[in-house]
């Protein structure tokens, strides 16, 4: 206890003196600078599991807002159409369509037919909620969104239910659009 | 006196008459074109030979349902039972040719996805707090395209509510306390009628994705993957389509849409089924899922297919 108070007393005496508070403005610059630099870059998606994308989505919109969310959102898109471009397995292949069919319909291929269904049934109305963020307009066009993904992959409520991907879409526009 | 000869040479006759050979062909060019527009506009009148015509007179669909054995028995001991009364049978009959015939749905294929759901019980679920329930089986996201998003599908679903009960009765909704009342889905009219139009809705949304690629198909065998797309969602079908069309080509896909043998191989083919579903659920889900999606087509199909075009296998071995 003695020890830590005698610490305390050192450290301030050595920050009151010139050398110290151009130390302890560098060690603040330093940290501002990791700050700024984890919150104004996008997210990499590269390396980690594509099944957390929506998380990393959903977390950019509860940490750092729309704007966040969009930037991050850009950086999906680039990095699915990479991997649909060149795809290292079938599985991943699928995974990345998926995301696709529920973010980001344009990269599907003109032969898969569920391109028109996502541009008619969710596309749209969630260009909507991006544009009018967190109001009642917003929570509007996200119950249609939700109930076109509900009747489009399993009308009937059961177990079964909805795959992954739709849930996930499901949480992340839930969010956007709470007010 | 001197009479003119009656004969007149050719070059006589050409110079007593120089308007003759231009007039004649005048109006010999404008019976021509009168007919051919006569043509161009009348209706066109089928020809006995036609593939289209032949198909829709043979339809896929019975006439007289359920057409398999199974059924027949079941839908019996349900009488004899009295778990399904024949006013209830009688008023469900009613309204679902009234239905059927508005929105062009084989009547044999709506009854059997009826009987499939709901063994015909309009209040299934009316005291249990279940998800989906009444006779057609709805949800609260079936009721919300009922409710409020016809103007998407074909004009005629608004269209048959109005002529079936003289004024708009939505919104539905299970109202399990006023059971009577023309807009509780427990209600007879109001469940064939709204379960109908959400059959022509799967139906609508499966054949805009068709003729937007100008993809030809048979109608019939559209209307029993619209069943599919009623208990298992559209996407289901379209995963199934696509798998087909990138595994097996576009031949394969062309005799999928039309040929009703190859219609039944494929979905009673649980490796495809199930590699198809993998793509939307994962493994844990799509075979029980594949498994469930199978049985019902192979119900449905086994139910509303006309005798003629199965074999005594499939009229006798559909079990619900």
């Amino acid at each position: 206890m003695k020890s830590l108070s005698s610490f305390t007393s050192k450290m301030c005496t050595y920050f009151s003196k010139p050398q110290g508070a151009i130390t302890l403005f560098l060690i603040s610059c330093t940290f501002l600078f990791l700050y700024m630099y984890k919150h104004s870059h996008p997210a990499s998606f590269q390396g980690q599991p594509l099944a957390n994308s929506y998380l990393t989505l959903l977390n950019s919109v509860t940490t750092g807002g729309i704007a966040k969310y969009r930037e991050n959102k850009v950086a999906l898109r680039q990095h699915l159409s990479l991997i649909l471009a060149n795809p290292s397995s079938e599985n991943e292949e699928a995974k990345a369509s998926n995301i696709a069919l529920y973010l980001f319909p344009d990269l599907l291929p003109e032969s898969n037919f569920e391109k028109t269904q996502a541009f008619e049934l969710w596309a749209k109305l969630q260009e909507e909620i991006e544009k009018n963020p967190r109001t009642p307009k917003a929570r509007m066009f996200f119950e249609e969104m939700k109930s076109n993904i509900w009747n489009y992959e399993n009308p009937r409520m059961t177990n079964s239910g909805l795959s992954e991907d739709a849930q996930e879409t499901i949480k992340l526009f839930h969010e956007l659009s709470s007010p | 006196m001197n009479v003119p000869s009656k004969k007149l040479s050719n070059s006589e006759a050409a110079d007593k008459w120089p308007f003759l050979l231009p007039f004649m062909t005048v109006m010999l060019i404008s019976f021509s074109l009168t007919a051919l527009i006569w043509i161009a506009l009348s209706p066109r009148t089928p020809t006995p030979s036609s593939e289209a015509i032949s198909s829709k007179k043979t339809s896929l669909f019975a006439s007289n349902y359920p057409a398999n054995g199974t059924f027949q028995r079941e839908l019996v001991q349900l009488k004899n039972r009295k778990d399904l009364k024949e006013s209830d049978e009688l008023e469900i009959q009613k309204y679902l040719l009234a239905s059927a015939d508005y929105l062009e749905i084989p009547p044999a294929l709506a009854w059997c996805l009826l009987f499939q759901e709901s063994r015909l019980n309009h209040l299934e679920g009316i005291e249990l707090d279940k998800p989906s329930s009444g006779l057609g089986q709805f949800s609260r996201f079936s009721f919300f395209e009922i409710n409020s998003q016809l103007d998407r599908f074909s004009p005629n679903a608004l269209n048959l509510i109005y002529l079936s009960f003289g004024r708009d009765i939505r919104p539905i909704a299970a109202k399990s306390k006023d059971t009577v009342s023309s807009s509780s889905y427990f209600s007879i009219p109001t469940a064939v009628t709204s379960s109908t139009i959400y059959l022509h809705n799967r139906y609508f949304q499966l054949s805009k994705i068709l003729e937007k690629r100008a993809i030809d198909y048979n109608p019939d065998i559209l209307w029993l993957f619209a069943a599919m797309a009623y208990n298992k969602g559209s996407r289901s079908v379209i995963a199934l389509w696509n798998l087909v069309l990138k595994k097996q080509g576009q031949e394969s896909f062309y005799k999928l849409l039309h040929d009703y043998d190859y219609f039944n191989a494929t979905v009673n083919d649980p490796l495809l089924l199930t590699k198809s579903i993998s793509k939307i659920w994962e493994d844990k889900k799509s075979k029980p899922y594949a498994a469930e999606l199978g049985a019902h087509i192979k119900n449905i199909s086994a139910c509303s297919v006309s005798p003629l075009f199965q074999t005594t296998r499939s009229l006798t071995g559909a079990e619900p």
